[in-house]
């Protein structure tokens, strides 16, 4: 028997496995396929938050004042690290949910962006018309 | 039909049922992933003339990451394909920890060296 074949005895999850997803059933494995996709396209959003804070706080913008930018940088900063966090907890909400047969709960991350990118397309345009 | 029966049943590695592609799809998912790592630690890179070496740990973690996922990219596509052939997957929960646990970190680190600029 091998490595693998040992994975699917439902008697030796892992410790890690046990506490994150306690109880319930293993879901259709699609829906676990596809829940870890939208959890690596959230990670992949944060990473691009993140890419940008770096990039902001290096690269010189001559007619940006100093202090705007850095606020800036850890604006994005903030975000890209809250998205990551927001994105495992999402994952084990929706992993969970499939594991007893429950609704899938509401994405909050999903409004939180809208408020973000929102608030990033009104900053973009107060900072160009003035 | 009947080589992609036989397929499927004699070496699930190689070929299965799922006509939806998901093992392949979720292995590109995780590629690009990847990439963004890699992407995200060379412009931490932009950071050495205003830091110095301080900057490295964090550059450290994301490539350490990356090549730890890119090198056990076979392994869970293989373990894709073998769930969806025995019709039961254990989630892949080792790496999403580790990932969402490196990112999360990188933010932080990347938070405190603008904040301490200041």
């Amino acid at each position: 028997m091998s490595a693998s074949d040992d994975e699917h005895e439902p008697t030796e999850r892992e410790w890690l496995t046990r506490t994150l997803l306690p109880g319930g059933r293993e879901p259709d494995p699609r829906f676990t396929l596809a829940n870890e996709r939208t959890f690596l396209a959230w990670t992949r959003t944060s990473l691009a938050f993140l890419a940008g804070g770096i990039a902001l706080a290096a690269l010189p913008l001559a007619d940006m004042p100093q202090d705007f930018k850095r606020l800036l940088a850890i604006v994005l900063l903030c975000i890209g690290t809250l998205l990551a966090i927001g994105s495992a907890v999402r994952w084990v909400r929706v992993e969970r949910a499939m594991r007893h047969d429950r609704p899938l709960p509401l994405p909050l991350i999903v409004p939180f962006m809208a408020v973000v990118a929102s608030a990033t397309c009104v900053g973009t345009v107060l900072y160009l018309v003035m | 039909m009947r080589a992609r029966q036989r397929t499927g049943v004699q070496a699930p590695t190689r070929g299965h049922v799922d006509l939806g592609l998901q093992p392949e799809r979720t292995s590109l998912a995780w590629a690009r992933s990847v990439v963004s790592l890699f992407v995200a630690s060379a412009i931490l890179l932009r950071w050495i003339p205003f830091y110095g070496i301080w900057i490295l740990p964090a550059v450290g973690v994301l490539w350490i990451a990356a090549l730890a996922l890119q090198v056990t990219q076979e392994r869970r596509y293989r373990r894709g394909v073998e769930g969806i052939v025995a019709g039961e997957l254990r989630p892949n929960v080792r790496s999403i920890c580790s990932l969402a646990a490196v990112v999360t970190l990188v933010g932080i680190m990347s938070i405190v060296f603008v904040l301490l600029e200041g």
